[in-house]
């Protein structure tokens, strides 16, 4: 097993007589893009503040690279708040570098590199311009920029696609996958828009009230959210079919499609539930000695589905 | 590509940006450039305008008892003591009797008249009445040779000496302050001097304080001090903050020193080399050639001053209470900033720090006329008024070591100072929504939490 760039075992935080973190042990691997998810006030920031410094655990241990957590390992991380923004009065070009050489960089370096990425994301010209004459979309691109001028192996995004028309996410969300591909960053991505959960990440973990609640790939963790629930339709007796169901499964949902002649010809949407131990293929070759099945397909659950309903269940 | 800073290299690349977005901003220029211009536009104004513009005063003298004026053979009068009236360009007397009314004084180009009369010898006074008001000069003069001229009929009236010997005898008695120790004389006119430069160290305390204030609520309510916090520490990036304003503020006295030195020393030669120096030096009575630009400026009641500045003490002592004093006020705006999400609702919090303030300036203008009372010299020890009233005191010369207990003092001061905000700061800065409570201040100034990594 390779180091993991974050490894937190029992870390815990509370401010006052809030717990914002109760013991959490969590890993993310290098060259993974992670998504740290959770509702609001789930602590995901709090987690985020430890990473990157700012606060401290109250008790646990939070290893970076496999060393204890120390100052002079930020130099390798880049952290994009969900909370940002620029210095007004300075120019878009003197206060990227300003972020890359507090972060350690040699300044020509640092310019080099700045031309590159003002290429890449086309926001050339912007260079000398004042920072209050910046579109909201293009102030979130400098800022992105800012966050990974350094090169950071560990790279932290809070709500990276916030404020961005679709072509712009689209422009960062290929910068990410590419410093992901080329250059074995590890993306730690924080966020509330599912869609970019499904699209990038290979695992999440899900925070609630402080606690971790789920964890996984994220193909898995779809997978396991589904507990044997299937999608079928079917053409025959359905009060028959049903009663022979009985207790097998759970009908979670029936309905009729429109346009039959007769009860018997009708198609039936059901949604079922299986046990544990009866499978597709088992349920299948029981279903088809009472039915006409016309489509049999597991059913996937979305990750916001997923989001809501692990958080739910959560939610005494 | 990327080497990790110390925590030293990383408070001087805040210093520096703090420094140079500040430093290249117009409003600073402007205020750096304007500053002495405005300055040395008013002593030079304040020249001009009281020497040339100045019309002479020609005086009807009615002396309706002849105490003064015999009559002369064309129905005239002259004075009994005509050396009592030395001659001036900017004041002539003529003396008759009767007293001439408004229309003929006007017509014989007379700005005033003086109504003397037997009363004067007991009660000393007469009246001046006046077309145009004569200057405060000319007044004193006037008042001057009237004395002697009075004292003269006086001594010869009411005893039986001359007035030679009068003058032998009569005594004025001054007393002429001198420091034991660095034999310096010292004398309560200094002491508006330096409350001159005490009100300039009030603004730039107050004005570099805000500037940190200022300068925390824009980190705060634009959201970026959590990536700065990313990588700076709170402690550093206050530190940092402080200290590039403060030196934004020493750049500023510096060049104020500079500039005005060069203005001066330009505004002397253009004066000493003009016609109306020519003509002022002929006014006073002066061979031509002998009297400088310091001349001038002695002649100037507002302006003698001037030349009493020890420069070296005062800017060198001012730069080092405005460093300490600044950081210490600083440490406190910069709290207040952390606590608040934009400017307005700093108003109320700012009380407290503008009172002392103001408190030591009050002390600071009661200094003046007593420099070594007790109140004077206990609040240049106070950390709190000390860089205000010490700048009093200073040109009046003080013992070394009440400096040096006193700059020590506040340096002490302003460290526990800085120390204790950064433990609010570091707290308060992340907050957001609601203002923390006094409660909340004091639990994180006396127990604070772990803070940053």
């Amino acid at each position: 097993m390779p180091t993991p760039v974050l490894y937190t075992q029992g870390v815990c935080k509370s401010f006052g007589d809030h717990v914002a973190l109760a013991p959490l042990d969590a890993e993310v691997q290098t060259g993974r893009i992670v998504g740290l998810l959770g509702p609001n006030g789930a602590g995901k920031t709090t987690l985020l503040r430890m990473v990157t410094g700012i606060t401290k655990p109250d008790r646990g241990e939070l290893r970076m690279w496999g060393q204890p957590h120390h100052r002079d390992l930020l130099t390798r991380m880049g952290y994009l708040p969900e909370e940002r923004g620029l210095y007004k009065s300075m120019r878009v070009a003197e206060q990227v570098l300003y972020f890359a050489t507090l972060r350690g960089m040699a300044r020509p370096d640092a310019e080099r590199e700045l031309k590159g990425w003002f290429e890449r994301l086309e926001v050339e010209g912007w260079w000398n311009r004042e920072v209050a004459d910046l579109s909201k979309g293009m102030a979130q691109k400098i800022q992105f920029i800012a966050t990974v001028l350094h090169r950071p192996e560990l790279l932290i995004l809070d709500e990276p696609f916030s404020g961005l028309d679709p072509i712009n996410a689209g422009l960062v969300r290929n910068e990410m996958l590419r410093l992901v591909k080329d250059h074995g960053t590890t993306l730690l991505l924080s966020t509330h828009d599912m869609g970019s959960v499904e699209a990038l990440c290979d695992e999440v973990i899900l925070l609630h009230k402080g606690q971790k609640v789920l964890a996984g790939a994220t193909d898995a963790v779809r997978e396991d959210a589904r507990k044997g629930r299937i999608r079928v339709a079917v053409r025959g007796n359905l009060m028959a079919f049903v009663a022979e169901l009985g207790a097998r499964a759970e009908l979670l949902s029936k309905s009729t499609r429109d346009g039959a002649a007769t009860a018997a010809e009708a198609i039936h949407d059901l949604e079922l539930s299986l046990p544990e131990g009866w499978g597709m293929p088992e349920f299948l070759s029981w279903a088809v000695q009472h039915v006409q099945v016309l489509e049999a397909v597991p059913l996937r659950l979305s990750m916001e589905e997923v989001f809501v309903q692990t958080v739910e269940s959560a939610t005494p | 590509m990327t080497q990790p800073k110390s925590a030293i290299q990383i408070w001087a690349t805040v210093v520096r940006r703090e420094y140079v977005t500040r430093v290249r901003r117009r409003a600073f220029l402007v205020a750096t450039l304007l500053g002495p211009i405005l300055m040395v536009g008013l002593v030079a104004g304040l020249v001009l305008l009281t020497q040339s513009t100045e019309e002479p005063t020609k005086v009807w003298v009615a002396d309706h008892a002849g105490l003064l004026t015999a009559p002369a053979e064309s129905g005239q009068f002259i004075p009994t003591c005509p050396t009592c009236y030395p001659e001036r360009n900017m004041l002539t007397y003529r003396f008759g009797r009767d007293v001439k009314s408004r229309e003929e004084l006007e017509a014989e180009g007379f700005s005033c008249m003086v109504e003397l009369d037997d009363g004067i010898l007991q009660s000393e006074k007469a009246q001046l009445l006046h077309l145009a008001p004569p200057s405060g000069k000319a007044k004193r003069w006037m008042e001057r040779d009237f004395s002697q001229a009075l004292e003269r009929v006086k001594v010869r009236e009411q005893s039986d000496l001359d007035y030679e010997a009068y003058l032998g005898l009569k005594t004025d008695v001054t007393l002429v302050g001198l420091d034991m120790a660095t034999g310096e004389r010292k004398g309560a006119e200094r002491g508006a001097l330096g409350f001159a430069f005490s009100i300039f160290m009030l603004m730039f305390v107050l004005i570099y304080g805000m500037h940190v204030m200022r300068g925390v609520i824009e980190e705060k309510s634009n959201r970026i001090v959590e990536v700065v916090l990313s990588t700076v520490r709170p402690s550093t990036l206050l530190a940092g903050k402080i200290a590039g304003i403060g030196l934004v503020g020493l750049t500023q006295i510096l060049a104020w020193a500079v500039l005005n030195w060069i203005l001066f020393t330009a505004l002397g030669l253009v004066v000493e080399q003009s016609e109306w120096m020519e003509s002022w030096t002929a006014t006073q009575g002066m061979t031509a050639g002998t009297a400088d630009f310091a001349t001038v400026l002695a002649a100037q009641d507002e302006l003698a001053f001037l030349l009493d500045i020890q420069w070296g003490v005062m800017l060198g002592c001012g730069a080092v209470y405005f460093v300490l004093g600044y950081a210490m006020y600083g440490a406190f705006f910069a709290t207040i900033g952390a606590m608040v999400e934009q400017e307005s609702d700093a108003q109320y919090l700012l009380l407290p720090v503008m009172l002392p303030l103001m408190f030591s300036y009050f002390l600071a203008s009661l200094s003046i006329e007593s420099p070594e009372s007790t109140l004077a010299i206990v609040s240049s020890f106070v950390p709190f008024s000390s860089p205000i009233s010490m700048m009093v005191r200073l040109p009046m010369g003080v013992p070394w070591w009440h400096v040096a207990l006193s700059m020590a003092l506040l340096a002490v001061t302003a460290a526990l100072l800085v120390g204790l905000a950064a433990r609010v700061y570091r707290v308060a800065i992340l907050m957001y929504g609601k203002r923390p409570s006094f409660k909340e201040i004091l639990r994180w100034t006396l127990r604070p939490d772990q803070g940053a990594l």
